[in-house]
């Protein structure tokens, strides 16, 4: 039954998503304040909605493709607040001591547990983030409809707060389009004074 | 259900969405293939519970397509109809995720286009839609200039459900009836652009019938390139 | 899956298909409630007047099975028949036909040729000559459920595949989904559901607004008739396996093992008080043991395809424990581990997951624990995944034991030279080597 009714969840998911939260211009050259700990600076104009600690980056809306910043998730939450309301199931949280691989695995459960969808993930290796040691993978997946979509992950813990930049895109076409664009957000990346 | 109630949020809006008033006249004859409709009629029956009808989803199939055909041959565009139109499955993998990635296209435009609150700022008044260079498989495997993806939902309010609505409008609550919605998106495949969009969101209207199909095909092509 | 919270019209949505349950919560909470849902088949009216209406118990004859004056019979669908388009039936099969042509891409599809292959020839073995009429479909969803479209589109959950034991428990599901499909459940459910909401919108029209108590009232009506379906699946379910010479004894043994699962749970008191005043799966399991002993005493052979079940399962079955464990119930999963090692050819593998288990956790004893499961399973028979080593080092970095993590460590990327996240696991043993 899951299936069935996904497609029109989605839409309906992705409503009251942005009910809340329009999108505002994020202009070119004018840096964002990630939780006091980095800022960022696009080249270009971007959407930008913002959701608790969330943010979505996007041009051509987030069906399409999409960076998504998990900005500063505290030690001991979930990378999605709204898994704290599941009942049932405790979620997967950060925890500030976490290894990348540990951090890689969170993701990839948090999604499994909030869109039922299972990543591919590639290769997981070291890179900076601002400065600041990082690590970085690739992954992809098919979505509900049957799209095709490839990402990455970026991420760094600073002050024991996770910082997390997860692009993804339809494979077909706009991966490529906006791959430079999503590097260059993820490269304007720089450390606040502490 | 839930992409109904996208409609019904965009009903306030009523223009189409286009790139060009005029269709490519390289060749003689233009040919526009009209992928698989996406199409379901139904019942509504009094208690909200939509009933899908197989036979008058068939009919409004024939209806539409021959009202599509109709319309575009006034200004000489043929409407190319795939043998198998209704199963997709005869396109190989990269070809199917063209089909998909124009669903997801379409989606994006009703709900960035049509939904005040979902607006993109960056897109100011530009409509620079597109499903990518990609298009050309689609192009060759229909040697088709265009392609054409229509979804329609229809629905009938039962003798039950009017009788609900009647009650309701006694007793000051409103009930919703039955409703027609429904978009259509054209593809240029050479560059993958979408040149032209159109949704429909309305009480009335319907597809069991073919002259009143006409009316309704004839509205959703609304300011359609000719 | 059906709440009672759910608003009717989810619920009237949620119904086009014949959804059984997950993960022991919902609907196979059922009571198995008496109903007259089905009359006794026209060759066993004659049996009723000559002898009694209550001996009949078990298998009847090759098609017809009864339990406390029920009768289940393989009636209904011929084999290839298609609704006629005016009905209401020919309406859910296109909607579900459109449905079936977005699972056959959708991204949770199991892509697997060989499992699939497999799945579709237990499922014709089981629906004999409506082979044609039911394709599976094998969906990565970490939870025990099965589910039938009216127009046979049948999906299997990897979470139902982790906890079968053998060809007959499996054979044991797909019979209770291809009854549901023979039956024509879906087509019953959707009118049922009609009926009961257009009651409602009158009423609630009437009312002004929707009467809450008739509300709940209809719902129950609709789960009391959902009940009545699953029951009646059951007993199809071991009618078929006899017909197909499975072992119906074992259909009984998919629900104690959910039982425990679900027992294990330690919030299960919080399932909907609308339901829980109804019996729990218990009832099935009995129910289900009595019939399928029954049954099983007037078969001549009947096989549990144990061997020929592992074969396939077992080299996928990774994968499936990650998932479950990233649902993130560790009690349940622990149970379901533990029915797993008590007959698994492979228990270095669960042992590892329950390492994985303690060191995900997290609790107070939990990293000694998950380093004793990982040592554990190094001994036990069978092979234990590649990652091992790397979860081992995890657990030692997290407590501080710098040497034993970075000993780890090497050893994994000395076992998986290939491994994806090798830069990363160099780098940390680096740092390691310097802290
Ligand atoms: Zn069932």
């Amino acid at each position: 039954m899951r299936p069935i009714r996904s497609i029109g969840l989605a839409v309906t998911a992705l409503l009251v998503l942005s009910a809340c939260q329009a999108y505002n211009l994020a202009e070119s050259g004018k840096s964002i304040e990630l939780a006091k700990s980095f800022s960022m600076t696009p080249a270009r104009d971007w959407n930008l909605a913002v959701n608790g600690k969330v943010q979505i980056w996007t041009i051509e809306g987030p069906i399409l493709q999409r960076m998504q910043v998990f900005n500063g998730i505290e030690d001991g939450k979930p990378l999605v607040e709204a898994l704290s309301a599941d009942q049932d199931k405790k979620p997967p949280v950060f925890e500030a001591s976490m290894t990348p691989i540990e951090i890689r695995d969170l993701f990839v459960a948090t999604i499994a547990r909030v869109s039922q969808l299972n990543l591919e993930t590639g290769e997981l290796r070291p890179e900076a983030v601002a400065d600041e040691a990082g690590f970085r993978f690739e992954y992809n997946y098919t979505d509900k409809n049957g799209v095709d979509k490839r990402g990455f992950v970026l991420a760094t813990t600073r002050n024991d707060r996770l910082y997390l930049f997860d692009y993804a895109a339809v494979a077909l076409y706009y991966y490529e389009r906006y791959i430079n664009d999503a590097e260059q957000l993820v490269k304007s990346l720089s450390a606040s004074a502490a | 259900m839930a992409t109904l109630a996208v409609f019904a949020l965009t009903a306030c809006v009523q223009t189409a969405h286009k790139t060009t008033g005029e269709l490519k006249s390289g060749s003689e004859n233009r040919r526009i293939v009209l992928m698989p409709v996406d199409i379901e009629l139904s019942v509504l029956n009094a208690g909200g519970v939509n009933e899908p009808r197989a036979d008058w989803t068939n009919a409004g199939r024939e209806h539409v397509r021959t009202a599509l055909a109709a319309h575009t041959a006034a200004f000489e565009a043929e409407i190319v109809v795939p043998d198998n139109s209704d199963i997709l499955d005869d396109l190989d993998k990269e070809q199917l995720q063209i089909v998909k990635l124009a669903n997801a296209v379409g989606s994006s435009i009703l709900l960035h286009e049509y939904l005040p609150q979902l607006k993109l700022p960056t897109k100011k008044d530009q409509f620079d839609w597109t499903i990518g260079p990609d298009a050309k498989l689609l192009k060759e495997k229909y040697d088709a200039d265009y392609a054409l993806f229509v979804f329609l939902r229809d629905s009938y309010a039962s003798s039950g459900r009017v009788a609900v609505i009647i009650i309701g409008a006694i007793l000051g609550v409103g009930v919703q009836g039955g409703i027609q919605a429904g978009t259509a998106t054209l593809v240029d495949l050479d560059t993958g652009q979408v040149v032209w969009f159109n949704r429909l969101a309305r009480a009335s209207g319907d597809l069991r019938n073919g002259d009143a199909a006409t009316e309704t095909i004839k509205l959703l092509l609304t300011e359609f390139p000719t | 899956m059906i709440r009672s919270r759910a608003s009717v019209g989810l619920i009237a949505s949620a119904l086009v298909l014949a959804a059984c349950q997950t993960a022991g919560r919902t609907v196979y909470e059922a009571p198995l409630r008496q109903g007259e849902l089905l009359d006794p088949p026209a060759a066993t009216e004659q049996k009723q007047t000559a002898a009694t209406t209550q001996s009949d118990f078990g298998l009847v004859d090759a098609d017809t099975i009864a339990h406390d004056g029920r009768y289940f019979r393989i009636t209904d669908l011929s084999p290839g028949e298609r609704p006629s388009p005016e009905t209401l039936e020919a309406g859910l099969w296109q909607s579900m036909d459109r449905v079936e042509q977005q699972t056959r891409t959708s991204g949770n599809r199991v892509d697997d040729t060989e499992l699939n292959a497999y799945l579709t020839e237990v499922t014709c073995r089981v629906a004999g000559e409506h082979c044609n009429d039911v394709r599976v479909y094998v969906m990565r969803v970490p939870a025990f459920n099965a589910t039938m479209a009216p127009n046979g589109m049948m999906q299997v959950w990897t979470g139902l595949l982790l906890r079968t034991r053998n060809e007959a428990q499996l054979a044991g599901v797909l019979g209770h989904e291809v009854g549901h499909f023979l039956r024509r459940h879906s087509a019953q459910r959707m009118k049922n559901v009609i009926e009961t909401t257009n009651f409602l919108a009158f009423f609630s029209a009437a009312t002004g607004g929707w009467g809450s108590i008739a509300g709940l009232f209809a719902q129950g009506q609709l789960l009391a008739f959902n009940r009545d379906h699953e029951r009646e699946a059951d007993g199809y379910g071991l009618l078929l396996m006899n017909r197909s010479g499975y072992d119906p004894r074992e259909a009984a043994l998919t629900w104690s093992n959910l039982i425990r699962e679900h027992d294990a749970n330690e919030d299960k008191d919080e399932r909907d008080p609308f339901l829980s005043t109804h019996p729990a799966p218990e009832e099935r399991s009995k129910i289900l043991g009595e019939l399928g002993a029954a049954v099983a005493s007037k078969m001549t052979t009947s096989e549990k395809g144990r061997d020929r079940f592992l074969e396939i399962m077992l080299p996928r079955r990774a994968a499936w424990l990650r998932d479950e464990l990233n649902q993130r119930s560790f009690e349940t999963s622990n149970e379901l581990f533990d029915i797993l090692l008590e007959d698994d050819p492979n228990p270095a593998e669960i042992l590892f997951f329950k390492g994985e288990l303690h060191r995900l956790r997290g609790e107070e004893g939990d990293e000694q624990m998950a380093i004793d499961f990982y040592v554990e399973s190094l001994q036990a028979a069978g092979t234990p995944p590649a990652e091992l080593h790397r979860s081992k080092g995890l657990v030692h970095n997290r407590r501080g034991a710098h040497t034993a993590a970075k000993e780890s460590f090497e050893a994994y990327l000395e076992a998986s030279p290939n491994a994806s996240d090798r830069l990363i696991v160099e780098d940390m043993i680096k740092r390691l080597a310097t802290s």
